[in-house]
């Protein structure tokens, strides 16, 4: 068990740490959170067995959420682009903001797939739905992105605009 | 249909980053928790007598030993490729929407999101997971296209570990364990695959 443990941590401590890395500006605070994703992943291991990656990533997030709540610098860290990309780069400045613009859910759902490449299964875990879900969500994601992305960039300023798509998942 | 993934990708944080392999600090805390659990093992099951005991003595040294591996780094590392890479059987088959043993009919370079890819018509034999048509299409990379790709030939037959995708297309899970040929109903290369699903799709 503690062999199948350590595989575990050499697969998926990168994806994990990604995970937490693109979303807290602090990188040190995301190796702190994965590194308490596996401690707490162990513990697991010890009373029922050694987890699935879907479970490190429900966990990465719900640590995430903790982070969030009690830290003291909120906006800070609930900033869309967290660290390293190139303030020349206007693709993907204009992709970032045309995240931001679309609803929480499907920005989400955008980066676990492109960003993450979680699978279905392990991104209807994080998103605590069907996998089923996951697909309508994405597409309708996407559909919501690609129309973002026509606009003009003065109707795309704002957070959750109406023009950004509203069906529901 | 826009390149929405690739657009999306090319502002990943963490696109121009190595993959973020864990630290000495992050080894160590890990070290750390798996000695401790070795111990509590061992006192747990000082109370069942002496042969248990040795048992326990036993897994605190295995996890010592690990310990030092994972202290000096010298792990089983997985390919470097930009992709997930499953440790486990059930992470490999717990990734995939479907698996199924098929024969390639055809292949014709298409395009997903963008991106050149090759459309393989698989003729499915058998499955495991979500039940697919008697013919699929898998879309891929094909193989010497860049690091991350893999050949499937016309005329040859495989086991696939598949995505479903929205548009009844599938994907492989990633290229290094997605695709396995077969030949002469076994597996020609290595694979997690469970005995199970081995069993399931007649590759025992």
């Amino acid at each position: 068990m503690t062999a199948r443990f350590v595989g575990l941590f050499e697969a998926e401590y990168p994806r994990v740490h990604a995970y937490l890395a693109r979303r807290l500006p602090d990188r040190s605070a995301a190796e702190d959170l994965a590194s308490e994703v596996f401690g707490i992943a162990w513990q697991r291991t010890m009373a029922d067995g050694v987890p699935s990656p879907a479970w490190l990533f429900v966990t990465a997030r719900n640590l995430l959420a903790n982070h969030r709540r009690k830290s003291a610098r909120r906006e800070e860290i609930e900033a869309a682009v967290p660290t390293g990309v190139p303030a020349d780069d206007d693709t993907a400045d204009r992709v970032l903001l045309v995240l931001e613009s679309l609803r929480p859910d499907h920005r989400e759902v955008l980066r676990l797939r492109y960003w993450d490449e979680l699978s279905g299964h392990e991104a209807a875990q994080v998103l605590d739905c069907s996998e089923g879900a996951v697909w309508v969500r994405l597409h309708r994601a996407r559909r919501a992105f690609s129309a973002a992305w026509d606009l003009p960039v003065s109707s795309r300023h704002h957070p959750h605009s109406t023009a950004t798509g509203r069906g529901g998942t | 249909m826009r390149r929405i993934r690739g657009l999306i990708a090319s502002a990943d944080p963490l696109r121009d980053t190595a993959p973020l392999a864990p630290s000495g600090r992050a080894r160590a805390e890990l070290a750390h928790h798996l000695s401790e659990g070795a111990t509590m093992s061992e006192l747990r099951e000082r109370k069942g007598g002496l042969a248990v005991w040795v048992t326990a003595a036993g897994a605190v040294a295995a996890a010592a030993v690990i310990a030092a591996v994972l202290l000096n780094g010298a792990d089983p590392a997985p390919p470097s490729a930009d992709e997930p890479y499953y440790a486990t059987s059930e992470a490999l088959e717990g990734a995939a929407d479907t698996i199924v043993r098929g024969s390639v009919v055809s292949s014709e370079p298409g395009e997903l999101e963008g991106l050149t890819v090759s459309l393989a018509g698989v003729e499915v034999k058998e499955f495991v997971g979500s039940e697919p048509g008697p013919t699929i299409v898998v879309a891929h990379t094909p193989a010497g296209s860049g690091p991350e790709t893999v050949a499937l030939d016309p005329g040859h037959e495989y086991v696939l570990l598949l995505d479903s995708m929205p548009d009844g297309r599938y994907s492989l899970v990633n290229t290094t364990q997605g695709a396995v040929p077969v030949v002469d109903g076994r597996l020609a290369e290595d694979s997690l695959l469970s005995v199970a699903a081995r069993d399931a799709l007649g590759v025992g």
